[in-house]
């Protein structure tokens, strides 16, 4: 039997803000996003006709991003028994479930009618849809993740015979949920990849760009957040856990490693090729009105600082480690920004030579968040925030009792 | 005595913006904004300019025949159509293919549009979600 | 199949061979000359009188020897005619009820360049091209938007639509809208549920438009118009991105 022992005074007053503004925001989030459906998605998102995918659906591709690295987290520890990373997998599970709904928060105010999917996506369901399966296998995953989760809880709390049972069952759950969250994360990747009115989204490469993103974000979140819980509730953090956490640690670096070389060579092949909207877009990140979110957010917070952070201090420093994860979660954030919303800011018939009408002829469709957008994404973000710190409360550090 | 030279000079002056002098143009007197047509079709340009300064033509080419001096006053003609110019009226009567391209030929180059029509008078264009 | 492939890869070389490609030097010669590219065209002084079609579906694969629908409705767009008098765009708003944020079809007007600081204007009509493989049908997930099995419209069954909006990303073409009184994503659907399925047999805009620019038709009918324009051995005919794979049934042409 393991407890938490308490080697410093809670930081009270960071834990009750996390709770407030949390919690505030998700509140306001949701009255946003409600009231958007009252009024109108066009009054208050800034979404227009030529691009139709803004912050809300980069909200929720993040956070899907980072729940499927954090399933990934989970089940290398619960489910293939590395014992190094085990004391990570409950906690893991649990954010994995908290960021696939706030997720499902973000798409559920983004979609003009959330509630014709329920009846639609069943009665009339497209096979050649890649949205119809990522929302299938989204939706199966996350009650897989439940019900693995829960019976997780159950199990520490029956004697050992029943127990062991219960675990059992998790184990099932838990694997069949990974493989549908990968196959879900593999259809949000195809979403993109599929569409050949983009070219810089068109190909078999956003999947492996997903899933390796997710990996990435995985072990991020699983540093910070743990990270995060212990110096907030002051915490000791014993030894198989901080062994979990160098080693977490190092996978940051591996995975931001994947990650620099694959971006490398997106980029390198689309300035080369030239080919209409790969060029332009690319152009547009690497020298144009996307340099900044290129270069700092996605290429140095998102890439840089993680990866020399894992080989400065070798995935050992926790804390250093903790920052550096935080780095490429807001990296990788951005990262998504420019994926979703700048090959949609290329024109349509911009290879004609158009002049007229303006709104066709311009060099970049113009994108703006809005203010409501940007208010559920804090939503969202607030439900990460405020389940956080109350998974932290209600299960006790997510300590596995043996 | 000089004070009231330099006012006068100075009310000169300012009659010069309003009104710009007359004499600069000669005796080619034009219109030298172009002339939009709406009717029958929007929208079509025809731009003195050109024709006077580039291809040399004088008034008396076109008015009054085929062209009533009074601006806009064509366009009210019922006629005032292509089948009249492909039968060698108004525009036709150059645009017939051997003094100038034809009337049936590179129809947007007299045809600017709605889109062309705008941009001259400097309306601008709705942009709408 | 080997030879197919041989044929594809011939098709590559020279599928751009267009009007664009035209020496620039020509081309003035001949406008100042007071011809049009067309008239250049139809002459067969510079091109050899060979139909493009081939060479635009050739390089996607076998098409135009079949059409799975019928009548297989498509349209042929004369540019060069088309003057921008918009009387099709709002012939198409007063028709299917277009509310004012949105549109069906459009005009572009393009700047097509000389060389030196000159270009020459062309009006370009753009509107849902009705693909053989749509994206937009595949990509939805309700099937809120499909093919129509008789006809190979492109049409929508508004009750469907969750707002997903993928259908908007996934069109080359930018030819979809969101409704906001119908709460679905709208477009153009030649015209079937206020003309053509009511018995009349011409679009809304290829009724209006005083040019001509706008024969529309059954792409599967040898006697049609289209048929005649698409299968003409002098008639250069193309279709806009063709890279995509989605085959429109909208094609353009000169003259």
């Amino acid at each position: 039997m393991t407890a938490l022992k308490q080697i410093n005074p809670p930081k009270n007053k960071i834990i009750a803000l996390f709770y407030v503004l949390g919690g505030g925001a998700l509140l306001l989030g949701i009255t946003t996003g409600l009231l958007s459906f009252y009024l109108g998605h066009h009054l208050l998102y800034g979404v227009t006709r030529e691009v139709p995918w803004g912050l809300l659906i980069v909200t929720y591709a993040s956070f899907a991003i980072i729940s499927t690295g954090l399933c990934i987290v989970a089940a290398i520890g619960h489910l293939f028994k590395a014992k190094t990373l085990e004391p990570l997998s409950q906690r893991a599970l649990y954010m994995a479930i908290i960021a696939i709904l706030a997720a499902f928060l973000a798409i559920g105010l983004e979609l003009e009618n959330p509630w014709r999917m329920a009846i639609w996506m069943v009665l009339s369901p497209n096979l050649t849809s890649n949205i119809m399966w990522m929302g299938l296998f989204y939706a199966v995953a996350v009650v897989l993740m439940i019900v693995e989760f829960v019976l997780g809880q159950l199990a520490q709390r029956k004697a050992a015979a029943v127990a062991a049972g219960l675990a059992s069952v998790a184990s099932v759950a838990g694997l069949v949920g990974l493989i549908t969250d990968i196959l879900a994360n593999s259809n949000l990747g195809e979403v993109f990849g599929f569409i050949n009115a983009k070219p810089y989204w068109y190909g078999p490469f956003l999947s492996i760009y997903f899933i390796s993103n997710a990996c990435l974000m995985g072990f991020s979140a699983i540093v910070f957040f743990t990270w995060a819980a212990y110096s907030m509730f002051g915490w000791e953090m014993d030894e198989p856990l901080q062994k979990a956490l160098k080693t977490a640690g190092k996978f940051i670096g591996l995975f931001a490693a994947l990650v620099l070389f694959l971006l490398s060579w997106w980029i390198v092949n689309a300035l080369a090729g030239k080919v209409f909207g790969q060029y332009d877009t690319a152009k547009a990140l690497v020298a144009g009105p996307y340099a900044l979110n290129f270069w700092f957010f996605e290429v140095v917070l998102g890439i840089l600082v993680p990866l020399i952070a894992a080989i400065v201090y070798k995935g050992r420093e926790i804390s250093a480690m903790a920052w550096a994860g935080l780095s490429a979660m807001i990296g990788g954030f951005i990262n998504r920004y420019d994926l979703i919303v700048v090959p949609q800011t290329i024109p349509h018939y911009q290879q004609f030579n158009v002049v007229a009408p303006a709104e066709l002829a311009t060099k970049f469709y113009p994108y703006v968040p809005s203010v409501s957008e940007f208010l559920v994404f804090l939503g969202a973000l607030g439900l990460i925030c405020f389940g956080f710190v109350a998974g932290e409360h209600l299960f006790k550090g997510h300590i596995a009792k043996h | 005595m000089k004070r009231y030279f330099i006012f006068l000079l100075a009310v000169f002056l300012g009659c010069l913006l309003i009104h710009p002098p007359t004499w600069s143009q000669d005796e080619e007197d034009y219109p030298q904004e172009p002339i939009i047509f709406t009717k029958p079709v929007k929208a079509v340009i025809f731009d003195h300019k050109v024709h006077v300064e580039d291809n040399g033509l004088s008034c008396d080419s076109c008015h009054d025949d085929p062209f009533e001096m009074e601006a806009g006053s064509t366009q009210e003609k019922p006629d005032f159509n292509m089948k009249a110019l492909y039968d060698g009226q108004y525009c036709g009567a150059c645009h017939d293919g051997d003094t100038a391209f034809a009337s049936n030929t590179q129809c947007a180059r007299c045809h600017i549009g709605v889109l062309g029509m705008k941009r001259i008078l400097g309306i601008k264009e709705e942009v709408h979600h | 199949m080997f030879k197919k492939f041989s044929q594809w890869l011939d098709s590559l070389e020279d599928k751009n061979e267009g009007v664009e490609n035209l020496p620039s030097e020509e081309r003035r010669r001949f406008l100042k000359m007071g011809l049009t590219i067309t008239g250049v065209f139809a002459g067969g002084t510079l091109l050899s009188l060979v139909s493009k079609v081939d060479d635009v579906f050739g390089s996607i694969g076998g098409y135009s020897e079949r059409y799975p629908y019928k009548p297989h409705y498509a349209m042929v767009l004369r540019v060069d005619r088309c003057i921008d008098c918009e009387r099709c765009m709002e012939a198409c708003r007063r028709t299917n009820h277009v509310p004012e944020y949105g549109w069906r079809t459009k005009i572009l007007e393009r700047h097509i360049p000389l060389g030196e600081g000159e270009w020459y204007r062309e009006f370009m009509p753009i509107l849902c091209n009705h693909c053989n493989n749509p994206p937009c049908v595949r990509a939805c997930p309700t099937q809120a938007t499909y093919k129509d099995s008789r006809t190979g419209i492109v049409r929508m069954d508004y009750r469907k639509c969750i707002g997903c909006k993928t259908c908007m990303v996934a069109c080359p073409y930018d030819m979809r809208y969101f409704n906001e009184e119908k709460r679905a994503v709208d477009k153009c659907d030649f015209c079937w549920e206020s003309r053509l399925s009511k018995g009349k047999k011409l679009t809304a805009c290829a009724e209006a438009c005083p040019a001509g620019v706008r024969i529309f038709g059954d792409l599967s009918d040898p006697e049609s118009e289209v048929f005649q324009m698409v299968h003409s051995e002098t008639r250069v005919v193309w279709v806009l991105r063709p890279e995509t794979g989605a085959r429109p049934n909208v094609f353009y042409t000169k003259g």
